[in-house]
């Protein structure tokens, strides 16, 4: 016992003095009190990541080998309960027909340029909520008119004005958000996307009528809950909402490196066209 | 304006210019002094932690060119905005003309222009010349190579960075279009985002540059303010940008960017301007330091749009399969031929 509690103790001053670098502004945070601006918004200032299995599959999943076969348990997928409310994602009985066809072309059969398969194996921009719990962190920048997020992920990232909600002028991979304070809460509604985009690796998807509405509500100065509430009445029966936390890498030194996949699916995409000698 | 402070600020102009005269210009000079930009007077409003507030879309097309033009040789700078003004009017290109002939781009008419007032005739300010300085030997070869095999297209590695829909160049000279950069700024932090692919995030807290083995197409860059200006150095550059040229590149076709140093000025002299400077240090290269001037402009007006550029990136997969089938059929007419 008393180990434990001197091991939490080393702990706690360790976290404070890794973090008193981020928060040279304010101090280290308290654990339970949840950063705030200037201007007394909660302040999500940092680099977050969400830590479960959503990416592989929204819906609870056992262990499967993986889809590559010499990948062995390198590439085997992870199991995961369900992050949907409820456990199971509404959709209309039409509508699953295409998502056993996107399971079915998730990984594909030969190389190439294959449009029926998961997205990020593609490296297309990932979407929302997706890129929330793509296996990558992603960094806030908040101003009391806007923030953006930046996304590790290829060169996802998205504008959120906070005091002038305008219209998606076009269809998006990222979608067109607007931004609001609820209380501790912000929400983020998101329209204008294109139909190209999956929830997951197996194939939970949407049509171009999807609406999207996160809240990130703080629950101390290391995590954030995040919800997303998904709208589609061409795919699905009713709203449904994912949630999930997010936590704060306090890692030393921590940073978003570059992750840019075009680069790394160019021999997947176009081998072919290699020249032979 | 006294006189004193005229002379005080063509004194340094003189001395350098003085010591530029004398130096090799086949060797490296020996210990180059750092680049320090004018300062400005100028005292932007502060975020609500204090630093300069840089927040917004800013962007820099420009007419001025990298390199100083011939015919403005010995000019370094414009006597006056008129003078620029008849410049400007003069080599702006002509939106209008619907024959414009050319490949590569598209054709004018559809380009967003607002070139940004500029009274330097060149955007490179050192050398004072305006001009790049003289390759290495060992680069002057490898630019002959890269040149001699432009064409070859073996595969995607053999087109630019752009064009694979990975980065831009980092530094940044103008281009034709999508030029609009977000300046977003936390505590300890400033994001360059730019609308064309790339977002550089710039640590304030004094840490140090990433290891060795990462190397990133735009480098890792960590910052500091001095004052009222933003600089930011910049290291670990991959050696895979290996074409030169290009939209948006700041050094001539065939000269590869590859392991670099490079220091960056933001110097805010207006609500509405940033002076932003780039010197490039690169021995292997270059046979000295350069710095370019490009002065970057508030645009409130302009809204960074998605840029899906990969997710529709057709062009790449046809030319190479283009260049496949052209050298089957060669082959075929070879074959004929015997």
């Amino acid at each position: 016992m008393t180990r434990t509690i001197s091991a939490i103790a080393t702990c706690v001053v360790v976290l404070a003095c890794v973090t008193s670098v981020r928060f040279a502004a304010q101090g280290p945070p308290l654990q339970n009190q949840i950063p705030r601006t200037g201007d007394g918004k909660p302040n999500l200032n940092g680099i977050w990541q969400a830590i479960n299995t959503a990416n592989y599959d929204l819906e609870d999943h056992g262990s499967a080998p993986s889809p590559a076969l010499l990948l062995g348990a390198v590439g085997a997928v992870p199991p995961g309960d369900s992050v949907v409310e409820g456990g199971r994602i509404p959709y209309r009985p039409e509508a699953l027909a295409k998502r056993s066809e996107n399971r079915k072309n998730s990984v594909p059969p030969k190389p190439g340029r294959n449009l029926a398969a998961d997205p990020e194996l593609n490296c297309f921009l990932p979407g929302v909520p997706r890129a929330t719990y793509l296996p990558h962190p992603f960094q806030i920048f908040q101003s009391a008119k806007a923030i953006w997020i930046v996304y590790q992920f290829s060169y996802a990232r998205r504008e959120i004005p906070l005091d002038n909600p305008t219209e998606a002028p076009y269809e998006s991979w990222m979608g067109w958000s607007n931004g609001r304070w609820e209380g501790d809460t912000l929400v983020v509604e998101v329209t204008g996307f294109n139909s190209e985009t999956w929830f997951d690796r197996v194939g939970n998807y949407h049509s171009d009528a999807l609406r999207v509405v996160e809240r990130y509500t703080p629950i101390s100065a290391y995590h954030l809950m995040y919800e997303a509430t998904i709208e589609d009445p061409k795919v699905f029966t009713r709203p449904w909402k994912i949630t999930m936390p997010l936590y704060r890498r306090i890692d030393q030194n921590m940073r978003l490196l570059e992750f840019k996949c075009p680069e790394l699916v160019e021999e997947l995409h176009l081998g072919e066209f290699r020249k032979v000698d | 304006m006294s006189h004193r402070v005229l002379k005080s600020a063509v004194l340094p102009v003189l001395a350098v210019a003085a010591s530029l005269a004398v130096e090799p210009v086949t060797a490296q000079a020996p210990t180059p002094k750092p680049f320090t930009p004018p300062p400005s007077t100028y005292s932007p409003p502060r975020t609500p932690w204090g630093d300069p507030d840089l927040m917004g879309v800013w962007d820099y097309q420009s007419l001025v060119r990298m390199e100083r033009p011939p015919d403005l040789a010995g000019k370094a700078r414009f006597a006056n905005e008129a003078e620029y003004r008849a410049w400007a009017k003069a080599n702006a290109p002509n939106r209008e003309n619907e024959n414009q002939q050319g490949v590569g781009a598209y054709n004018e008419w559809w380009n967003d222009r607002n070139f940004v007032f500029n009274l330097n005739t060149s955007l490179i300010i050192d050398p004072p010349n305006g001009r790049f300085p003289p390759l290495t030997p060992a680069a002057e070869e490898r630019r002959k190579e890269i040149l001699a095999k432009v064409n070859e297209l073996a595969s995607w590695e053999d087109y630019h960075a752009l064009m694979r829909c990975i980065a831009s160049v980092t530094p940044n000279a103008p281009q034709a279009y999508n030029s609009g950069t977000y300046i977003m700024q936390s505590p300890g932090w400033v994001a360059i985002i730019r609308e064309r692919l790339d977002t550089r995030l710039i640590p304030l807290d004094g840490r140090p540059h990433i290891g060795q083995n990462i190397r990133h197409w735009n480098g890792d860059a960590v910052g500091r303010w001095e004052g009222n200006t933003l600089v930011v150095e910049t290291t670990n550059f991959t050696d895979k940008q290996r074409l030169g040229g290009g939209s948006g590149a700041s050094v001539p076709a065939g000269i590869p960017f590859g392991n670099f140093h490079l220091i960056e000025h933001f110097v805010p002299v207006s609500a509405n301007r940033i002076e932003y400077y780039a010197t490039v240090t690169d021995p292997t290269t270059w046979t000295r330091p350069w710095t370019f001037n490009l002065p970057w402009e508030r645009d409130d007006d302009y809204k960074i749009f998605e840029y899906a550029c990969h997710e529709g990136n057709y062009a790449l997969t046809n030319s190479l399969r283009g260049e496949r089938i052209q050298e089957v059929e060669a082959a075929k007419k070879r074959e004929a031929g015997r």
